[in-house]
């Protein structure tokens, strides 16, 4: 049987069209083949560098995270929302096939990032996209002295395309130096490698800084991973310290390294610190890292030095006193005493004892024989076993000492102190070791200050508020701090890094606040 | 059965039903009393109300525990709870919780709460922040408590009730209590007794009434609870009357009252001398009074009371009360009234028919003290705490007045006067103002009150929101920078201005109650506004006033041409403000012309009826303006008011030798006088020279602007020989060219150019448009225009 003309025309054509496509397939495999690793343009020196692990999908889900209900700056949290959820105007399988897995960013400055390089690898169809776009398109040619950049006029971004890696800088100098890199002048692979290390984060990045870059002064860079999940923030750096800052840190860290930290006392801030030193030198060195003028070695000497022709003071009483108790110390603000003559804050906290500095209460100097009760001098109750001094007003405006088992419970007022050290301070350890356990309640924190303002505005005397504007403003207040479930920093040191890691725990909208959560 | 019969039958029924309504009737208008009292002494520790110098700290012992003592009182229709309680204050936190808990049988409107004023009984019941700085820590626990135990009272009083009689009678006293702020000064002699007695004859209570702080307790006996001498009395009464009489104290116009001490006891034993020579006073009274079945009567109202400068920390209404047991009236005051104002009250009361009169202060409500007008200027305690203005008395007494149902009220709320009538002029405003003091302020207050509240916003709140009138030391300096200390520095300044009325006319008052009522401001406020520039010239003069600020002169004789005095004036003022010409017809007194800004009581430039001229400049080579005294424009207002001559006016300075920093300028109609007294660290008088006497001398090299100033007036006066009153204006008009900034007679901050002619008792004046034109001229000729 013979096959008609056109049959055969088209038996003829079927093969060329297959070839054809063969052809087109084995060009298209050609073109987008992989000839390039991104790293090849990353210059090396930069000041930073940043990659970014799946950025479509990653920014889609910290768009979504209810970590932003937290931000309490309603109009700079719209704004950075409003910059995550926008529409990038290009179909989002586009997208995920321009930017895959990584997405590089360098630069030098480190401030207003005006010069960032970003670079990523495209997969086989975003190149193939990638060279179609131009058609039809705004983007320009630029033919830069045969780099063939190319211009996007209306975002004022140079990219180039090598391979499958794509190339973007808002800086045409930028852009023409990383294509232009010599082999030793790009990022070494040890350093990609650094950047590349698996992990959950969303970012993760390395920051070298200047003396006059924020934080230069004290760091010479750091190194930084951040999450953003649902209902969790958490990010974390590790700090070198600079050669010239050694000294500012050093007596605080010198021979640091983290230890096993006490249960912080309740409250709606809790810290709870071992530095590995006893307090008379965690106050002076800490003064010295903080570069708190009276915080100092000299000032505690003064304090405690016992003058040769007098009875000891109270001051020296005290500092003598507390000065070697640690390492391991407590701090916390338990709220505010809203009935006090005036609002005031409630801090208590505990210093362990060391077996050899058993604190003696009962060795406080007696007041003067002519004083009144209730004049300001330091006294001690024998019946209570505890040491007080009477300030203005009720008790908590009384600081006062008491021992409960291993520990000297201090504090502002009387009755915090007495009940702290009657139900005995929590002797659990933290599941971290580090030197600083810091964790804040942000729904108590703006209640109790809310409750305290408001004193205030009954009389007008909240600067910008009357009654009735300060409730409605509390209302937003207590409204976004109920969103934040807690917020943790955990910290710690050796005598030439620091790391510090931060926790900040949402609530789903809608989800009532958990009333405490364990540390 | 006759009909007869029949009729006399029923007729015997209807005497019957008649009868047994008759006596149940006079049942149920029996009367009948109940007391009880129970104890409220609070914990250790709990602060103590009265004394700031406690600084809240908490008590340490009880030298004698501390009470709620209630009586209950009906006439069968009007049923009544008093009670009195060892507290220093009935405040709205406890009165609020009290009537909660109170008895339902008796209307609440039917309550009298009532502290003694001890001030060593439980603090910690307020919770409004400035008051804890006395009473201490808010204690809620100490407040329910305490309202309970009074409420207990309460309860045990009506469960007690039995069938009763009351009776009162009043003795006087000469050494029991004091004016503790005057030695010598007004002391209420009145000591009150009511008695109530059970039908049997045994007594249910005996009530004492005597004006008189319990302030006896001293030193270190300050952080122990006590009733002071309240308490010695209870027990020294109820030590002499059967058992189950309850004695009781009621506090008067104790507000600068005390206890005596002619015997110069301390510690205890004052308070027991005082308590137990109370007591007996009141026992001799008591014994001879004979109860009856009383009627009672209650009064209660709600009224707005006066504006005050410190209303963010006290209420704007408040609670009056009086209860008359038949001729005797008791009026509750709710704060600490002081003995002027109770005294008066008792005239008024008496004046209306009643027998006797008490006051009871400390009750319902604590408003803190109310001073009589005389005495607003002192510089006391009681004055500073003085939160409504001069006016309270005025308004205790009207309000009172209204609460006796005897006799007919003498008092009531004067109309709102009569609008002030506008004057035409270019630049400015001009009133016309007529009838008392007080019409002829309220008529400026109202027609400026906008620019008054925005004056008052301006130059006075302003200044303590933006820090600059806050003190830079002391407790001021610790309050953090979210807290705005407005309302306490308004109060503070309004308090420490309030001397510097002193020796100012009650003319004067009048007229700045007027204006404030007018206005809509607090007095206090108005007040502010008139030692603003005293006040600020003390701590930066150069931002507010230039030096001198003002041109003024007086050509005298033949120079004044048939005038015989010219006076010329250009008032100068940094502020770009409203200027105002105000010509006041005061039904009693003279007319008089006064030309300054909205907010200006006081006169800057003004000329009365009689011819007298006066004008005043600040010179700050003279010296900064004092603090202690009212300030120079508020003086020359008084002149004004009251002067006839240039002879009176120096007179008037003689009295007011506080007054530094200002050149005064005066003139009468007769011919050549006119003096220039210069207010310095020593005074200066000056006379015209050639007929020319200028508001201050200027060196032979011009330094400052007003050097050239006065220069060049000098030169334009002495380049004729003869003046009258439009060619002096022309010269007060005069812009001598090339000279720059204020160094010109009229310039940039001219605010009215004024020419007067005392002899013919006409003022001219002229207000600038914002480009420094001055407008047409006004002319005012000051004849009286009312009888």
């Amino acid at each position: 049987m013979q096959g008609s003309p056109s049959a055969r025309v088209r038996g003829g054509c079927l093969p060329r069209a297959v070839l054809l496509c063969l052809a087109a397939l084995l060009v298209a495999l050609w073109m987008t083949r992989n000839s390039h690793d991104a790293g090849e343009f990353i210059p090396a020196g930069m000041r930073y560098n940043i990659v970014l692990t799946d950025p479509v999908n990653g920014l889609e889900r910290i768009a979504q995270s209810n970590v932003w209900n937290a931000w309490p700056d309603v109009k700079s949290r719209e704004a950075v929302l409003q910059k995550l959820r926008e529409d990038p105007g290009v179909p989002r399988w586009i997208l995920n096939n321009l930017l895959t897995q990584r997405l590089y960013l360098a630069g030098d400055d480190v401030r207003e990032f005006s010069d960032v390089l970003a670079i990523t690898q495209m997969s086989r169809i975003g190149t193939m996209l990638e060279r179609f776009l131009p058609y039809g398109s705004d983007v320009e040619k630029d033919h830069a002295g045969g780099l063939n950049l190319r211009h996007v006029p209306s975002s004022d971004i140079y990219y180039a395309v090598r391979g499958r890696v794509l190339i973007l800088s808002k800086k045409r100098d930028v852009l023409i130096r990383a294509l232009t890199l010599r082999g030793g002048d790009s990022l070494t692979e040890e350093a990609i490698d650094n950047l590349q290390r698996e992990g959950a984060e969303d970012m993760r990045g390395t920051v070298q800084l200047a003396a006059s870059d924020p934080l230069g002064d004290a760091f010479s860079s750091i190194a930084f991973a951040i999450r953003i999940d649902d209902d969790t923030a958490y990010a974390k750096c590790h700090a070198i310290i600079h050669d010239a800052a050694r000294d500012r840190f050093g007596p605080l860290l010198n021979g640091a390294k983290p230890y096993a930290l006490e249960q912080p006392l309740p409250g709606m801030i809790e810290l709870s610190a071992n530095f590995g030193k006893p307090l008379r030198e965690v106050w002076a060195s800490l003064g010295e890292a903080l570069q708190i003028s009276w915080l100092n070695a000299a000032q505690w000497q003064a304090w405690e030095t016992m003058p040769a022709d007098s009875a000891p003071t109270l001051a020296q009483t005290i500092t003598s006193m507390i000065g070697p108790l640690g390492p391991s110390m407590r701090l916390t603000c338990a709220g505010f005493d809203v009935n006090e003559m005036f609002p005031v804050p409630v801090f208590v906290g505990t210093l362990r004892i060391p077996a050899e500095a058993v604190p003696s209460l009962a060795a406080l100097p007696p007041p003067p024989a002519a004083a009144n009760p209730w004049d300001s001098f330091a006294r001690y109750n024998a019946d209570k076993q505890l040491a007080s001094i009477p300030l203005a007003g009720g008790p908590s405006l009384e600081p006062a000492a008491k021992i409960a088992g291993r520990d000297l419970v201090i504090g502002t007022s009387r009755v915090a102190v007495e009940k702290i050290a009657s139900e005995k301070p929590p002797m659990a350890e933290l599941p971290e070791q580090a030197n600083l356990y810091l964790r804040l309640n942000p729904p108590q924190v703006v209640r109790e200050g809310v409750t305290a303002l408001r004193l205030f505005a009954e009389m007008d005397m909240l600067r910008g508020y009357d009654l009735q504007s300060f409730d409605e403003a509390a209302k937003g207040w207590e409204t976004s701090a109920a969103r934040v479930q807690e917020v943790v920093l955990i910290a710690s040191g050796t005598d030439a890094a620091l790391d510090v890691e931060l926790r900040v725990m949402c609530n789903a909208p809608g989800a009532s606040p958990k009333a405490e959560s364990a540390p | 059965m006759t009909n007869r019969e029949k009729s006399f039958r029923s007729n015997r029924i209807a005497v019957c039903c008649l009868a047994l309504c008759l006596i149940a009737s006079v049942r149920a208008r029996a009367f009948e009393a109940g007391a009880a009292k129970v104890e409220i002494t609070p914990p250790l520790e709990t602060p103590l109300n009265g004394y700031g110098d406690r600084q809240g700290r908490g008590a340490i012992a009880v030298h004698d525990p501390v009470w709620a003592r209630s009586l209950f009182i009906s006439d069968g229709t009007t049923s009544v709870l008093l009670v009195n309680t060892d507290l220093c204050v009935i405040n709205r936190e406890l009165r609020d919780a009290v009537l909660k808990l109170a008895p339902a049988e008796v209307p609440k409107e039917n309550i009298f709460l009532t502290a003694t004023h001890t001030h060593s009984a439980q603090g910690g019941m307020s919770h409004l922040l400035v008051y804890r700085t006395v009473s201490g820590r808010f204690m809620p626990e100490v407040l329910e408590s305490t309202a309970q135990k009074i409420a207990e009272s309460m309860q045990s009083a009506l469960a007690s009730r039995k069938r009763a009689t009351i009776g009162f009678d009043v003795t006087s006293q000469d050494n029991l209590t004091e004016n503790r702020r005057v030695p010598g000064g007004p002391v209420d002699p009145q000591i009150g007794v009511i008695r109530v007695d059970d039908s049997d004859g045994n007594t249910i209570a005996i009530i004492g009434n005597m004006a008189a702080h319990p302030t006896t307790v001293e030193g270190a006996d300050k952080f122990s609870i006590s009733a002071d001498y309240p308490g010695v009395f209870y027990n020294a009464i109820e030590a002499q009357s059967a058992p189950g009489c309850v004695a009781m104290f009621l506090n008067g116009a104790e507000g600068n009252q005390r206890p005596a001490n002619p015997e110069k006891l301390s510690g205890w034993a004052h308070t027991e001398w005082v308590g137990n020579q109370l007591a007996a006073k009141v026992m001799e009274v008591a014994s001879k009074i004979t109860g009856v079945e009383a009627q009672l009567h209650v009064q209660r109202s709600t009224p707005e009371l006066p504006r005050t400068i410190a209303s963010s920390f006290v209420p704007a209404t408040t609670d009056l009360a009086t209860l008359e047991v038949d001729d005797l009236l008791l009026t509750f005051v709710p704060g600490e009234p002081c003995v002027e104002i109770g005294l008066e009250l008792r005239r008024m009361a008496q004046a209306r028919g009643y027998k006797a009169q008490l006051t009871v202060g400390l009750a319902n409500d604590h408003l803190l003290y109310f001073v009589p007008r005389e005495l607003y200027s002192t510089p006391s305690y009681e004055c500073g705490m003085n939160m409504y203005g001069p006016a309270i008395d005025r308004w205790l007494y009207r309000e009172f007045d209204a609460l006796m149902s005897k006799g007919k009220p003498a008092t009531s709320k004067p109309p709102a006067p009569e609008s002030a009538a506008k004057i035409d002029i270019e630049n400015g405003t001009g009133l016309k103002v007529q009838g008392s003091r007080y019409a002829i302020g309220y008529q400026r207050g109202a027609a400026l009150a906008d620019q008054l509240k925005e004056a008052y916003a301006n130059k006075i709140v302003s200044r303590c929101e933006d820090g600059s009138w806050i003190p830079s030391s002391g407790m001021w300096t610790y309050a953090p920078s979210f807290l705005d200390l407005t309302p306490v520095a308004l109060w503070r300044l309004s308090i420490g201005a309030r001397p510097m009325l002193a020796t100012l006319s009650n003319e004067t008052l009048d007229t700045l109650e007027g204006i404030a009522d007018g206005a809509g401001l607090p007095f206090d406020a108005v007040w502010l506004m008139q030692c603003a520039p005293t006040i600020a010239a003390g701590e930066s003069i150069e931002a507010l006033y230039q030096s001198p600020f003002c041109t003024m002169v007086a050509i005298t004789g033949e120079r004044a041409g048939s005038d015989q005095v010219l006076v010329g004036r250009n008032f100068d003022w940094i502020d770009a403000e409203n200027p105002v010409v105000v010509d006041a017809d005061p039904e009693n007194g003279m007319r008089y012309v006064q030309v300054g800004f909205s907010w200006t009581a006081g006169a800057y430039t003004g000329m009365n009826e009689a011819g007298l001229a006066v004008a005043i400049e600040r010179v700050e080579s003279a010296g900064l303006p004092a603090l202690n005294g009212p300030p120079i424009d508020m003086i020359m207002q008084e002149a004004l008011m009251r002067d006839r001559s240039v002879a009176e006016v120096l007179t008037r300075l003689e009295t007011v030798p506080h007054l530094r920093g200002y050149h005064v300028l005066i003139a009468d109609a007769i011919p050549e006088n006119a003096r220039v007294v210069e207010l310095g660290e020593s005074r200066v008088t000056r006379v015209p020279s050639s007929g020319i006497l200028l508001g201050a001398n200027f060196p032979p090299t011009s330094v400052t602007d007003a050097d050239y100033r006065y220069r060049r007036i000098d030169t334009l006066l002495r380049a004729k020989r003869s003046f009258e009153s439009d060619a002096l204006a022309r010269i007060m008009s005069d812009k001598e060219p090339g000279r720059a900034a204020q160094q010109t007679i009229l310039n940039a901050q001219t605010r009215h150019s004024v020419v007067m002619e005392p002899r013919f008792k006409r003022i001219h004046l002229a207000f600038p448009d914002e480009n420094g034109k001055l407008g047409t001229p006004l002319t005012i000729s000051l004849r009286k225009t009312t009888p």
